[in-house]
């Protein structure tokens, strides 16, 4: 099927920046946000290897996962010409969106609170004319029309095609004209590990500084529900203040997150598509029943809670499923669900089932560390030490009749789970194309 | 909204056609002209930034005047015209006509800069420069050996088989001429460069040669050795066309491919192979850049370059030229350059004349009269001179001094009173290229902001009160009205009745005298009539040697690494980097260093480091570039030291072998880390 369709040719691009330029202007766009950006492959001038050019903005995918993702419907497609429309005033500013795109085309305006996209230049192109940055390219390397997309049209290094069929065709490199043979007899062969060493680091969207909040609310979030389903088991008190405060706390570290407060109950709206809406309709839901069931005393309410907190633990694990991680395993020793869990069979107090969680996330920590280090990254032993401690004291303290023994263990718990939790966000990437082009072959 | 025709008016090869959208007497958008088939696909970045330019709230708009260093108020056109024009009576009575310095640099082209040299002129003369910052040595080359300076349109550059690209780096200096590569690459052409850099051009080249700046011209030498003895050459071409060829056979012998490799730093079996595909390819169009002729030794290095076109016969044919400047739009000067840049080619009012490449130094030591009284337009020597400190020195010296420009530069920072400068889109004048064949009208588009008055009008109003006659005026400078200015330029248009203003006004114009192919008719100009490789002119007008050869670079011992400063293809010398839209990619001046050379000297990358020689000093940011060559670090050209380091900071004043340019590149500086200091 023909569509509207971005052209790009490696070959041409000499990496100019018209094309930002071009946007920027037309736009209107503040140049801390440009819509479209020149990613350059090899920045470091590797010799042997091409430097070359992507000059992307959105792609307006067929699939595109910063609508499906958005939980609060701000995203729309332009049925006649298939620009994927963002909405400035349905956005609320989640950046969900930001993470959920592999072409960096989202972006968060810290002037607005919320998030900006190339719109294709609907406009422009509704009157037949060609795209802002089109017209701004001044080699031709850029272009715009009707294509029949096929994969082929897709391949070409450092440019992801995760099957969301974007709007593109990118020329690769001619193998003629790769990269020039340098000649110059005083030229020597360079460490490769020098050059990782020179190469700039690219910044991490998903950042602990910036995630900090999240780490603390989720934690909250598996605290609460196991508290309420080993209420339901009888195994512990449930009062209305506290979980009312720690409600609170919780709600008030998602909106510290989001860049428009007023607009939170968009939250919700996109079920059918977004796990985050999913995730936040569950926990509300939760929070809710669970108030009734506090205030009225009927334990049905408190049922019906769990059924929704347990959502809300398996929706806040499948928000992130689509992050990469830089260990490159599928689960995760820190997963919510899992935290979820633990909180549960220890407040419980079951010594057998304690075993076999402790015995899971264990490995799973330890299996994630050994293959961080095999690969080369961050592993942190020394806090990797605190976090296995932090599963194995509550376990050898509990035979200790303890008057404050479960309070203690829970702490320490706490502290583990944190690590692990602030270690999963950590480890935790958006694929960009600048990290997809850092790597220089 | 309005949509005019118009063209980028800066000291750019490209020169581009554009359409501006204009609303509410605002310029609201740049579109690309495809009328111009130089530029069919528009503008550069730099073109898109006058949406910023010429709304910017940098700019001036009033007369200002100094009241402390780097402050300035504004005054009304009455206090600042009075001002100068009481400095100049005084100047002219005290001092004679000469003591005032009239400084134009290459800023703004077109017609009307004309005027600036009449009221001069009517004023009693003037000390003015003679030579040029750019390229004069390679033009002067290139006059010598073939006579004049054309070279084949820009688009027959796509019928190349090879293009060789020597010390150009058209990706960021003249950006268009790549669509054409590209389309000679797709055809299989090929593309080779020689660069001490890894550019943006050198990407899709088939090979970079990454010589030791400043030995060009025996790398040429050794390949014209290899052609020679390979009988890889045009012997008909050269027995009709070609003087001094066995005298030039006899001067490359000792070029031995050892030899060449050994100056050039490159190996014996490169050259052999670059030598082949010269001398083995149909049509090889040569691209030598301004940048590798800004040495002391750069004519003959040209001169030496441009023989592999001659002795292969690489001229005058489709795909085939030596493409180094083409004056043919420059339909109007009665004195095409280089030669309009010699002392003594100009009007007697204006005998007195100082080097532009020795400015500083000049300006201190000239004598009887000294200069009081400078007057900048166009131009902003501070940072685009060699030495600035020097400069500085001397315009600190003068008693008064008048700097018209759109906004503040190192050299406006130095004058007693601003005037605004007109904009491209405040009055209409004609323009030509040094690369593109066309002739065009760089269209009024709106009113001057502010108080901005064009400089023919800032003329007028001088003419006026300094008492000129109305006769004299008349004729020399133009009223300030629409009309009169159109007038003035009816007056160059009308021996071309091919071009004709209502023309202009719709587009880029060819003027008749255009040729595709330059010389495909084998007509040279020179005094022989044939191309001289042995040129008798060379010795007597530049005291070189008859023959093209390489003449080493002074050696090197105090100082570790040569500066070179290229243009960067976010400014036209110190243009537009004052720009929001531009300062985002580039928002400070970066030394680039090869990673292994900052290693030794303990630096790291984006530290600030010391950078310093006899000229000058500096702190500045310090990049890895993995793609220079070791011994060379790039500070690229326009950046200003107003605002931190700049290139001209540790440049002499030194002029090229031939044509009064300016070796720029001749500059060898040290590096310090700042925690070792």
């Amino acid at each position: 099927m023909e569509k509207n369709s971005f052209i790009f040719n490696t070959n041409r691009c000499v990496g100019c920046n018209a094309c930002v330029a071009g946007c920027s202007i037309e736009n209107g766009t503040d140049f801390r946000v440009n819509w479209r950006e020149v990613n350059t492959g090899n920045k470091i001038k590797h010799p042997g290897l091409p430097v070359f050019h992507f000059s992307l903005a959105c792609n307006h995918c067929e699939d595109a996962p910063c609508m499906k993702n958005c939980p609060a419907l701000a995203y729309t497609r332009d049925e006649k010409t298939g620009a994927i429309i963002h909405h400035a005033e349905a956005c609320i500013g989640c950046t969900y969106c930001t993470w959920a795109c592999p072409y960096d085309a989202p972006k968060f305006n810290p002037a607005t609170k919320i998030v900006e996209k190339c719109n294709f230049c609907v406009d422009r192109i509704s009157d037949g004319k060609r795209p802002a940055c089109v017209e701004a390219c001044p080699v031709g390397a850029l272009d715009f029309g009707l294509l029949d997309l096929q994969e082929e049209d897709r391949v070409t290094p450092g440019f992801v095609d995760m099957g969301i069929k974007p709007s593109i065709q990118l020329i690769p490199l001619r193998e003629a004209n790769m990269a020039p043979k340098v000649e110059n007899t005083d030229q020597v062969e360079i460490d490769e590990k020098k050059i990782e060493e020179w190469l700039p680091k690219p910044k991490d969207k998903v950042a602990l500084d910036k995630e900090w909040t999240l780490v603390l609310f989720t934690i909250a979030v598996a605290g609460l529900v196991s508290w309420q389903a080993a209420h339901l088991m009888g195994a512990i008190d449930m009062q209305l203040i506290p979980f009312a405060i720690v409600s609170v706390l919780a709600i008030a570290l998602t909106s510290l997150h989001i860049g428009k407060k007023m607009r939170m109950w968009r939250f919700i709206l996109n079920l059918k598509g977004s796990w985050l809406s999913r995730e936040i309709f569950s926990f509300s839901g939760f929070l809710g029943l669970t108030g009734f069931q506090l205030v009225i005393g009927n334990i049905w309410f408190g049922i019906l809670a769990l059924i929704f907190g347990i959502c809300s633990l398996i929706s806040v694990d499948m928000v992130y499923k689509f992050l990469t991680r830089k260990d490159g395993l599928p689960v995760h020793s820190g997963m919510v669900s899992l935290t979820g869990i633990l909180f549960f069979v220890w407040l419980i107090e079951v010594p057998i089932v304690i075993e076999l969680i402790i015995l899971i996330k264990g490995s799973l920590y330890i299996g994630r560390k050994i293959s961080l280090r095999l690969i080369r990254l961050k592993h942190f032993p020394a806090l990797s030490l605190l976090r296995t401690l932090c599963l194995l004291i509550p376990y050898f303290l509990l035979g200790t009749q303890w008057e404050l023994g479960l309070a203690i263990s829970l702490a320490i718990i706490l502290a583990g789970e944190l690590i692990d939790r602030a270690e999963f966000y950590y480890e935790s990437d958006v694929i960009t194309p600048e990290k997809e082009l850092r790597i220089t072959n | 909204m309005k949509i005019y025709s118009t063209a980028c008016p800066r000291n750019c090869y490209s020169t581009c056609s554009i359409k501006v959208r204009v609303e509410n007497d605002k310029v609201i958008g740049i579109d690309p002209h495809p009328e111009n088939r130089a530029t069919p696909e528009g503008p550069c970045i730099k073109g898109l930034a006058y949406v910023e330019r010429a709304n910017s709230k940098e700019r001036i708009l009033y007369p200002q005047k100094r009241i402390a260093e780097g402050k300035y108020e504004r005054i009304s056109w009455d206090e600042a015209l009075n001002a100068i024009v009481e400095q100049l009576k005084n100047c002219k009575q005290t001092f004679g006509p000469h003591s005032v310095l009239y400084f134009a640099a290459s800023g703004m082209s077109g017609l009307l800069n004309g005027v600036g040299a009449n009221f001069w002129k009517l004023f009693g003369g003037a000390t003015t420069t003679y030579g040029n910052l750019c390229w004069p040595a390679g033009l002067e080359a290139t006059r010598l050996t073939l006579g004049a300076n054309k070279h084949n349109a820009p688009w027959d550059l796509e019928n190349a088989k090879l293009i060789l690209l020597w010390g150009k780096n058209p990706a960021e200096t003249n950006i268009q001429e790549m669509i054409p590569v590209e389309k000679a690459q797709e055809k299989a052409g090929k593309l080779i460069v020689v660069d001490p850099r890894r550019t943006p051009s050198s990407e899709r080249a088939n090979s970079l040669f990454q010589i030791k700046s400043g030995t060009d011209a025996a790398l040429a030498l050794g390949i014209a050795r290899e052609l020679i003895q390979n009988d890889w050459i045009d012997h008909e071409f050269i027995e009709k066309y070609v003087l001094g060829f066995e005298q030039f056979k006899e001067r490359v012998d000792q070029y031995t491919l050892e030899k060449v490799s050994d100056i050039c730093r490159v190996p014996v079996e490169a050259i052999q192979e670059l030598a082949k595909e010269i001398g083995t390819t149909d049509a090889m169009t040569l691209i030598p850049g301004y940048g590798m002729q800004r040495y002391e030794n750069g004519g003959q290095t040209t001169r030496c370059i441009l023989a592999l076109s001659v002795i292969t016969g690489n001229i005058g044919k489709p795909g085939a030229c030596f493409h180094y400047a083409n004056l043919q739009s420059y339909v109007f000067d009665d004195l095409k350059e280089p030669e309009s840049y010699f002392p003594g080619c100009e009007h007697p009012s204006f005998r007195r004349k100082i080097s532009v490449a020795k400015l500083g130094e000049d300006l201190l030591n000239i004598k009887d009269p000294e200069v009081k009284f400078i007057w900048v337009e166009r131009g902003n020597p501070l940072s685009q001179n060699p030495d600035t400190n020097k400069i500085r020195k001397a315009f600190q010296k003068a008693d008064f001094r008048v700097v018209v420009d759109q906004f503040m530069t190192d050299t406006t920072l130095e004058a007693d009173i601003i005037l605004p400068a007109k904009n491209m889109f405040e009055q209409s004048d004609i323009i030509g290229s040094y690369w593109n064949p066309y002739v065009q009208l760089r269209q009024k588009v709106m009113e001057p902001a502010g108080e901005v008055k064009p400089e023919t009008e800032i003329y007028y109003l001088l003419a006026k009160q300094l008492g000129f006659a109305d006769e004299e005026i008349e004729g020399n400078i133009p009223e300030p009205n629409d009309e009169a200015i159109e007038e003035y330029l009816n007056g160059f248009l009308k021996d071309f009745p091919e071009l004709s203003l209502e023309q202009l006004k719709k587009g880029p114009q060819l003027a008749n005298s255009f040729e595709e192919i330059p010389f495909s008719d084998y007509q040279f100009p020179t005094a022989s009539g044939k191309i001289e490789l042995y040129s008798e002119m060379a010795r007597q007008m530049w005291g070189v040697d008859e023959l093209p050869d390489y003449v080493p670079l002074p050696e090197q011992s105090e100082f570790e690494f040569q500066l070179i400063s290229p243009n960067s293809k976010n400014r036209i010398h110190s243009q537009f980097g004052n720009l929001n839209v531009i300062k985002q990619f580039e928002p400070e001046a970066y030394l680039f260093v090869h990673p292994l050379d900052a290693e030794e000297k303990q630096m790291k990358n984006g530290e600030k480091v010391v950078i310093y020689n006899h000229q000058g000093r500096a702190e500045v940011k310090l990049q890895y570039d993995l793609g220079l060559r070791r011994g060379n670090v790039v500070l690229t050209n326009g950046h200003q030291s107003h605002l931190g380091a700049a290139p001209n900071l540790f440049t002499k004043g030194c002029e090229t072998d031939m044509g009064h340019g300016t070796a720029f590149h001749n500059t060898w500086v040290n590096l310090k880390a700042i925690n070792n200091e």
